[in-house]
C-alpha cells in the first residue's frame, strides 16, 4: 500500500463484507474512495469530477451506457459522507484487524509519549499548502473524531460550549475547561489501543497510521467536519506556535477499554494578525489585510514588485457571489452563516490568490463547528449534551454551480471577462481560456457536490497545476510536431533523391545507347527499361570513344545538376561504369555486352 | 506531489493484475505507467488452445477516460478476423465503446472471449489493403464495427 494506493484486497479475506463495503465506496473510475459522492439516474455512484469528466466527453453513464448528462445527477450527501468517513477510519481498523487476525503472542511496551511532527502526520502527495491546512483543524474535532474512530471513545468529556458560537470545551481530567481556538493543534501522540485482555497492543501512532494512510483521509480526520475547512493557512503564515500548549487526556469509557490521547494545543493568542479586513491596496489593488498594508506597499507595490501573497484584485472579491465569498472565508460554516460581506470576515490570505481570507476564528470569534456531527456522538456515551439534542437548522444554500458555456458562441474579449470574474488567468489564446474555463467549472462544481467541500484556495493551486500541465503539454505537442515534420521531409527528400538517383541512371543509359546506336548504324534500337532504379541497356555492338562518354556523362549531369553535389559519386559511378563498358566493347568488338550501370544504392542520407 | 490519476490507478490495476489476473494472462513487462506488455494464452478448448500471444498496452494521461491503445505484438499474432496481422484489433470497446469503468483486466477478458467464440481461424478479409495503409497507433483507424458474433 505504498503513496496511499488503497484497494478492497488491502481487506483480510476473512472480512469478505469490509472488501464489498470497500468496494462498493470506490469510484469506478478513478477506483478511490468517493470523493464528492454524485448519483446518475441509472442509480450508478460515481466522484463528481470523475463523472463531469466523462460527460465532457460523453453523454452516458460509464457503467450501463444509459444516456444521461451533468444535469441529470444528484449529489448523493449520505453515501459521501460514509466514504469520506470509512476513509478516515480505514487504516485504523485495517491495521487493527489485522493485529486481529494474526494475533502476536509478543506484548509490546507501550511507548511513552511522543512527540510526532506535523509533518509526519501527512503523506507527501499533500502539498505543504494542504498540510497546513490539515494540521490545523481545530483539536477538538481531531480528538473526537480520530477517537471516535479508533475507539468508540467515550465522548462525555467534549462537550459543547453552550455559546452560540458552537465552541467546544475539552474537559481535563483535572476538569480545567480548555477553549480552543480553532487554531495550530500538535498532537504528541496517538491513542493507543488495548485490546481487551491486553494481549495485542497496538500503538497506533499517528505517524503509524499516516504511513498506511489513504490518501485523503488520513492522518485521522483532519478535515473530518463538514463542512468547515478552517482554512487557517493564515495562522502559518503570520505566528509561530504560540507557546501555550495545553495537555489534554482523554479518559474513554469504549468497547476497547482505553484510549489515551495527549494533545498540545497552541493558542493563537499570539498572531499578530486578529481577524483583519481586507482592503484594496492603493497602487495594485489587490485585496489585502489591513494590518499588512504598510508592510505590503514598502515590501512590493513600492518597490515595484508583485506581491506573491496576494493576487486578487480588491474589487473582485468583493463582487462575487456570496457562495464563492463563503469559500473565500471559511467553508462551509454550514448550518448558519455564508457571510455575504466580504469585509466582515476576510483574513490574511495564506498564499498567492489561494485562500483570500479563510479562517473567521478569532479569539473573540471561535471557530463554529457544525453543531449535528458532534450531537448525536456526545448522546451516543450518555452524557447530557447541554444543548438540544438536534437542533434542525436551515439547509445551506446550495452553492451556485458554474454554468457551462457554449465556447464557440463567445468571442475572445467576453470569454476573458468570464475568467477575470472567476479570477482566472486571462492569458493564452481562446483555446486555452476555453480549456481553462471548462477545467476550473469541472473542479469548481465537483467542489460544490462534496460534504467536504475545499477552500477556493486549494481550487486556484489546482488550477496553477494545470496550467503548469498544459504548457508542459503544449510544449511536448510542438515538439512532436517538429519532428514529425522533420521526419516527412527527410522522407521527401529521400524520395526526391531515389528519384534523381534513378532519371540520372535511366538518360545516362540512354544517352550510352544512343551513343552505341550512333557507332553502329545498322544495330537495332537500344532497349532501355528501367524497373525500380535499376535501368538495364544492351548495346549490340558497343563501339566508343572518349567523345561518347564525354557525351553521356555531361547528359547525365546536366540532369542531376539540381541536384548537386550528393549526386557526384553517382554520377561518377554511371560514367567509369559506361568507360569500363566501352573499354570492353573495344575489347571484344563481336561479343554483345550486358553493362549494367551503376547498382541500386540506398540513397544519399542527407 | 500527487500521482496524477493514470498512474494511481494503474497502480491499482497492477496490483490487482498481480494478485488475481485473469486465467490465461500474466504480466510480462510493467515496469511504467506508459507501456505495458502482457501474455495472453489462447483458452483451453477453443481454436487457440496451447498458443501464446503478447499484447502491448499503451496508456495515456488521460487515461482512463480515454482508452489506452492496445494491439497484439510479437511473433504470434492471432489469426482470428478481428485481428489484423499487424496486430491490429477490431473491437469497439477499445476504440468508441471504451467506457472509463474498463480496466486492463477486463480488455483482456473481452479479447479472451473474443478469440474463444472464433469458428474459424481466418484473417480479416481486407487484412491485406488494411496492413498497407493503417496508421502504427489503431486509435487512428476508422473502425466500422460490423458483427458481433465472432
Ligand atoms: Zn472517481
Ligand atoms: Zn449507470
Amino acid at each position: 500500500m505504498s503513496e496511499g494506493i488503497t484497494d478492497p484486497s488491502d481487506w483480510p479475506i476473512e472480512f469478505k463484507s469490509l472488501r464489498e463495503i470497500d468496494s462498493h465506496l470506490r469510484c469506478p473510475i478513478c477506483k478511490e474512495l468517493l470523493r464528492a459522492a454524485v448519483v446518475l439516474q441509472c442509480s450508478h455512484n460515481f466522484c463528481s469530477e470523475c463523472i463531469r469528466r466523462h460527460l465532457d466527453k460523453e453523454s452516458s453513464c460509464p457503467a450501463c451506457r444509459v444516456a444521461t448528462s451533468t444535469s441529470q445527477m444528484r449529489r448523493n450527501v449520505a453515501l459521501d459522507e460514509i466514504a469520506n468517513n470509512f476513509g478516515d477510519c480505514r487504516s485504523l481498523l485495517l491495521n487493527t484487524l489485522m493485529e486481529a487476525v494474526q494475533p502476536k503472542p509478543v506484548v509490546r511496551p507501550v511507548p511513552p509519549p511522543q512527540f510526532v511532527k506535523e509533518e509526519s502526520m501527512d503523506i507527501d502527495y499533500d502539498s505543504p499548502q494542504q498540510k497546513r491546512r490539515r494540521t490545523s483543524t481545530r483539536i477538538t474535532n481531531r480528538n473526537v473524531s480520530s477517537s471516535q474512530d479508533h475507539t468508540d471513545i467515550a465522548m462525555g468529556q467534549v462537550t459543547l460550549d453552550d455559546d452560540k458560537d458552537d465552541d467546544f470545551v475539552l474537559n481535563h481530567r483535572d476538569s480545567s475547561p480548555l477553549r480552543h481556538k480553532g487554531k495550530n493543534v500538535h498532537r504528541s501522540t496517538g491513542p493507543v489501543l488495548r485490546s481487551r485482555g491486553g494481549r495485542a497492543e497496538q500503538t497506533l501512532s499517528q505517524s503509524s497510521q499516516s504511513s498506511q494512510a489513504d490518501e485523503r483521509h488520513e492522518p485521522t480526520n483532519l478535515t473530518k467536519q463538514e463542512p468547515s475547512l478552517p482554512t487557517a493557512s493564515d495562522h502559518f503564515h503570520n505566528s509561530a506556535p504560540a507557546p501555550a500548549e495545553v495537555q489534554a487526556s482523554l479518559n474513554s469509557s469504549t468497547n476497547i477499554t482505553s484510549s489515551t490521547i495527549t494533545t498540545s494545543v497552541a493558542s493563537i493568542a499570539s498572531s499578530p494578525v486578529i481577524g483583519p479586513n481586507l482592503v484594496a491596496c492603493p497602487i495594485c489593488d489587490k485585496g489585502i489585510p489591513e494590518p499588512y498594508t504598510n508592510t505590503h506597499l514598502d515590501k512590493f507595490c513600492l518597490a515595484g514588485r508583485t506581491d506573491p501573497d496576494y493576487t486578487v484584485p480588491y474589487s473582485l472579491i468583493s463582487k462575487q457571489p456570496a457562495s464563492v465569498i463563503a469559500l473565500y472565508t471559511k467553508q462551509g460554516t454550514s448550518t448558519r452563516d455564508v457571510v455575504p460581506d466580504t469585509n466582515s470576515s476576510l483574513t490574511k490570505p495564506g498564499t498567492p490568490g489561494r485562500s483570500v481570507g479563510s479562517n473567521s476564528s478569532t479569539p473573540n470569534s471561535p471557530a463554529r463547528q457544525s453543531t449535528m456531527q458532534w450531537q448525536p456522538q456526545m448522546s451516543s456515551n450518555g452524557t447530557a449534551p447541554r444543548q438540544p439534542m438536534f437542533t434542525p437548522k436551515p439547509a445551506a444554500p446550495e452553492p451556485k454551480r458554474i454554468p457551462k458555456l457554449t465556447y464557440s458562441l463567445l468571442n475572445d474579449k467576453q470569454l476573458r471577462k468570464k475568467l477575470q470574474e472567476l479570477g482566472l488567468q486571462t492569458n493564452g489564446d481562446k483555446t486555452l481560456m476555453a480549456k481553462r474555463h471548462a477545467e476550473f467549472a469541472t473542479i469548481f462544481n465537483a467542489n460544490c457536490d462534496s460534504t467536504r467541500p475545499k477552500p477556493l484556495s486549494e481550487l486556484m493551486k489546482a488550477m496553477q497545476v494545470w496550467e503548469r500541465a498544459y504548457e508542459k503539454d503544449l510544449e511536448v505537442r510542438e515538439t512532436q510536431r517538429r519532428i514529425l515534420d522533420q521526419q516527412q521531409q527527410a522522407q521527401r527528400q529521400i524520395h526526391a533523391a531515389k528519384e534523381a538517383k534513378r532519371q540520372a541512371k535511366e538518360d545516362a543509359a540512354a544517352a550510352a545507347a544512343r551513343e552505341a546506336a550512333m557507332d553502329s548504324p545498322g544495330a537495332t534500337p537500344p532497349s532501355s527499361q528501367s524497373s525500380n532504379g535499376r535501368s538495364t541497356f544492351v548495346p549490340n555492338q558497343a563501339n566508343s570513344n572518349a567523345v561518347n562518354v564525354a557525351i553521356a556523362s555531361a547528359s547525365a549531369f546536366a540532369h542531376a545538376a539540381k541536384y548537386a553535389d550528393e549526386y557526384a559519386e553517382l554520377i561518377a559511378e554511371v560514367r567509369n561504369r559506361l568507360q569500363a563498358d566501352k573499354e570492353k566493347a573495344l575489347a571484344n568488338t563481336t561479343t554483345t555486352i550486358t553493362a549494367e550501370p551503376a547498382p541500386p544504392r540506398s540513397a544519399p542520407s542527407q | 506531489m500527487a500521482k496524477p490519476m493514470f498512474a494511481r490507478r494503474l497502480s491499482k490495476e497492477l496490483k490487482d493484475l498481480a494478485m488475481n489476473a485473469p486465467a490465461g494472462v500474466n504480466i510480462i513487462d510493467a515496469n511504467d505507467f506508459k507501456v505495458w506488455k502482457l501474455g495472453l494464452a489462447g483458452a483451453p478448448g477453443t481454436l487457440y488452445d496451447g498458443e501464446k500471444f503478447q499484447l502491448e498496452f499503451n496508456f495515456g494521461p488521460n487515461y482512463p477516460l480515454e482508452s489506452p491503445q492496445v494491439l497484439f505484438v510479437g511473433d504470434n499474432i492471432p489469426v482470428h478476423p478481428h485481428i489484423y496481422s499487424n496486430g491490429h484489433i477490431c473491437l469497439d470497446v477499445l476504440y468508441n465503446h471504451w467506457s472509463p469503468v474498463q480496466t486492463v483486466a477486463s480488455i483482456c477478458l473481452s479479447l479472451q472471449s473474443m478469440l474463444s467464440s472464433c469458428t474459424s481461424k481466418e484473417p480479416p478479409p481486407d487484412n491485406a489493403t488494411y496492413v498497407k495503409t493503417a496508421r502504427a497507433n489503431p486509435k487512428h483507424t476508422a473502425w466500422a464495427f460490423h458483427d458481433d458474433t465472432v
